[in-house]
């Protein structure tokens, strides 16, 4: 099947802004636990998108839960009383239609309870081992902590999915979000962690390590390197990509700020890794995480974070925003999007002229980057969501400041919602949103593809089914129709 | 109807005096800080006051009660309030191409410190006059450093811009703010034709006024006599270098409002090398500063 070139319409690339973007799907795809659009491929002519389940609902009954007043979404004290098997999705854009493609079964977990095996599909390659006759679709599986550890599935069709052997990780791994293909190899590492019911960490993985695989299908994984890279703080390496001939890989590092590491990958497994970047760039632990990687123009870029959305309540970090660094073939970087600092490395300013978060501090993640038509579009998570269920008192000076200028309302009104920038360099930015497409529950960009058809856009967005509505006689849990994962196109309109 | 003269500079490099200084040439009109380049509509720079302080108000009133209204009391300050919340959808270049045309055939000096503060303000300057001229004033980066230091003892809000986030807490440093904010005159002046624009050293024109206002009214094309340049000695004429009302009685930096009378001064040898008296955990000013001070004359 090829693209149907009608659809297809020549134009020269420009940056694209807000009108040029539709929503395809809501509400979770008619199902509001679907949360999360996780991960999303494109696929012999196809938009395959995995979605996670009931995100806010799990976090509930976590430990430490983030001190809310009052839950915002209806979900029940147990998150097993909710059907918690994850989707695959398939869109056809050449008639517009969605199909379920895949559920996830229900298993034994290792408690003996029937659980979904998979709860979330958080990654997705599009790879093709010596056993594949063609590139094949690879998901990374998300497991519940009463499940059995996660695995890598694989399909040839996009109908059928297959569970493959898991990488020799510990029984307490839960999850996994990167597979990369690089040199004939998929790169994959351990992003989660459980230690039993309430005792998930979150983007924290058990062992720090990176696994590789030549033929997924033989299940024949080798440490691809040393336990965080012989530092005991990198907690989890977080997010990889391949520049400039070598793989990238970025840790969480709760004491000291994220590392960056590469590797050429010659030679047999482990192989050897440099240092690239250290100390979170030298912002420290408040860039804990290297959350995104994308390149443009032939510059790597990195995204960072904190652990929870912005505030790291197990480890104490933060809150604060993300910021943007970029790296050089020469290893050497620059601040793009901060705080301005004095480093070994010299002098930093942001060179994209606004401070962490796009100067705004509710940006808790640099989420997700990703180029379509020489433009780099950056999603942000964004917590204002949150704003009318925090107990102000426990926030920093300056967050209280912004809330008492502008007030919870008009916070949540003018400036809930992701944000999502373009740039054609790196050094001018343009909103396309700063409300999550007028949409105060999508609170985060957590997925998207480029694809002959235009620029596809997940959402994170956990308000559904039901979300807390302030009334008259209290909060009470409402339908909300602009619950749930959304996903949007992208495509330069006629101008 | 002429374009102005934009003074570019970081706080604390003799911007209020030189700029009072030029507003006096008989030809030209100094405005205090208008902060108009920040936004695009007076909507958004009603925001930008809400965010900033109320203070950041005062010029903008204080001109246009004295533009409109040849006074600054409470009630014409009141009356300019008054006009810019009716007119908050209307853009701030018309509000300042209305001053600029009330004040005609004179040209309008203008110095407020935001619109360096980001690329994004200096473009908008670019749009709405694209013919403006541009003075880049500079000052060594340890008298200015030094000076924001001591200021920072009795103002607030100043210190975001200078904070060097590597350590925690993060360090007060003002070279950070003095390389940022050069950095970005000298990326935006580079597309600037080079008959539009100057760079001069404050210490200069403290320091031998005469030849440097001569100069500086010369490469305007303005009056070069002795009058002219008599008359611009003194920055304490201005209606906007004392106090204003009750309700606007800022607009400029304190400490010029304090002391607005020229008091030419000898300039203290300075020196890029040695230790700083702000912060003992680095030897001193980074490289990247060091070799833009170089690039403007300092040693």
């Amino acid at each position: 099947m090829g693209i149907d070139k009608t659809l297809v319409t020549p134009r020269i690339p420009r940056p694209m802004d807000r009108d040029d973007f539709r929503c395809i799907s809501k509400e979770g795809f008619g199902d509001g636990w679907n949360h999360y659009a996780h991960c999303m491929a494109w696929f012999e002519d196809h938009l395959y998108v995995g979605t996670s389940r009931a995100i806010l609902a799990m976090i509930k009954v976590n430990d430490p839960p983030p001190a809310l007043n009052h839950w915002p979404i209806n979900s029940p004290e147990d998150v097993y009383d909710i059907d918690r098997r994850a989707h695959i999705w398939r869109y056809n854009p050449r008639d517009e239609s969605w199909l379920r493609v895949f559920v996830s079964p229900m298993v034994e977990g290792r408690t003996g309870q029937i659980v979904a095996r998979d709860i979330g599909y958080r990654g997705v390659a599009v790879y093709q081992g010596p056993q594949d006759t063609k590139p094949c679709l690879y998901v990374c599986t998300w497991s519940s902590s009463k499940g059995q550890p996660p695995t890598v599935m694989r399909s040839e069709d996009g109908l059928t999915f297959e569970s493959l052997p898991r990488p020799s990780w510990g029984e307490f791994v839960n999850t996994f979000r990167t597979l990369v293909p690089f040199k004939g190899w998929l790169f994959t590492t351990p992003t989660g962690s459980t230690a039993g019911y309430g005792k998930a960490q979150e983007c924290v993985g058990s062992a720090p390590t990176i696994y590789v695989c030549k033929d997924p299908m033989s299940g024949d994984w080798h440490e691809a390197s040393e336990l965080g890279f012989g530092d005991p703080h990198n907690l989890t390496t977080f997010e990889m990509h391949v520049y400039n001939g070598y793989l990238y890989a970025g840790t969480i590092n709760a004491e000291d700020g994220y590392q960056i590491w590469k590797t050429d990958a010659s030679g047999d497994p482990p192989y050897t890794w440099t240092k690239v970047v250290t100390h979170g760039a030298y912002r420290g632990k408040l860039n804990e995480i290297a959350v995104s990687m994308c390149e443009l123009n032939g510059l790597l870029y990195v995204g960072s974070g904190i652990v929870n959305g912005g505030y790291h309540r197990l480890a104490k970090v933060g809150p604060a925003a993300g910021e943007i660094i970029r790296i050089y073939p020469d290893d050497s970087w620059d601040l793009v999007i901060g705080n301005p600092r004095l480093t070994p490395d010299g002098l930093k300013f942001p060179i994209g002229h606004m401070g962490p978060g796009f100067d705004n501090f509710f940006n808790g993640y640099i989420w997700r980057m990703f180029v379509h038509e020489g433009t780099m579009y950056v999603g942000t998570f964004k917590w204002t969501v949150l704003m009318p269920f925090i107990p102000l008192e426990k926030w920093p000076d300056s967050a209280q400041m912004l809330v008492e200028i502008r007030g919870v309302d008009e916070l949540v009104s003018q400036n809930a919602g992701f944000d999502l920038w373009s740039t054609i360099d790196g050094i001018d930015w343009k909103p396309v949103t700063l409300t999550g497409f007028e949409n105060q529950y999508n609170w985060g960009v957590r997925t998207m593809a480029s694809t002959p058809y235009g620029l596809f856009i997940g959402t994170a967005n956990p308000f559904g089914p039901e979300v807390a509505e302030k009334t008259d006689a209290g909060w009470e849990y409402q339908h909300n129709p602009r619950g749930g994962t959304e996903v949007w196109l992208g495509n330069p309109r006629e101008t | 109807m002429s374009d102005p003269l934009i003074l570019l500079g970081p706080p604390r490099s003799f911007t209020s005096v030189i700029s009072a200084m030029l507003g006096q040439h008989p030809q030209m009109y100094g405005l205090p800080e208008v902060h108009l380049f920040v936004a695009d509509t007076v909507g958004e720079l009603f925001f930008f006051y809400k965010i900033t302080g109320p203070r950041r108000t005062h010029g903008l009133l204080r001109t246009i009660s004295e533009v409109y209204m040849k006074t600054q009391n409470k009630k014409t300050i009141d009356l300019a309030k008054a006009w810019l919340i009716k007119n908050k959808d209307t853009s701030t270049a018309e509000v300042f191409q209305k001053i600029v045309s009330k004040v005609d055939p004179k040209i309008v000096v203008e110095k407020s410190v935001t619109t360096v503060w980001k690329p994004a303000n200096l473009q908008r300057v670019n749009r709405i006059f694209p013919n403006a001229r541009y003075i880049h004033l500079t000052r060594h980066p340890r008298g200015q450093c030094e000076s924001m230091i001591e200021a920072l003892k009795t103002e607030t809000g100043l210190t975001r811009e200078m904070l060097d986030h590597s350590t925690n807490p993060p360090t007060t440093d003002p070279q950070i703010l003095w390389y940022n904010i050069h950095s970005n005159i000298v990326n935006f002046l580079e597309n600037v034709p080079q008959e539009r624009y100057m760079r001069v050293k404050g210490e200069d024109v403290i320091q031998d006024p005469d030849t440097y206002l001569r100069e500086m009214s010369g490469w305007m094309g303005l009056r070069t006599d002795d009058e002219a340049i008599e008359e611009m000695k003194h920055p304490e004429r201005s209606p906007y270098s004392k106090l204003g009302p009750p309700n606007a009685p800022f607009g400029n930096d304190p400490k010029f409002i304090k002391e607005p009378a020229l008091r030419p001064a000898r300039a203290k040898v300075l020196s890029l090398e040695g230790p700083l008296s702000w912060r003992d955990d680095i030897p001193g000013f980074t490289d990247e500063v060091k070799e833009m001070a170089r690039l403007f004359g300092y040693e």
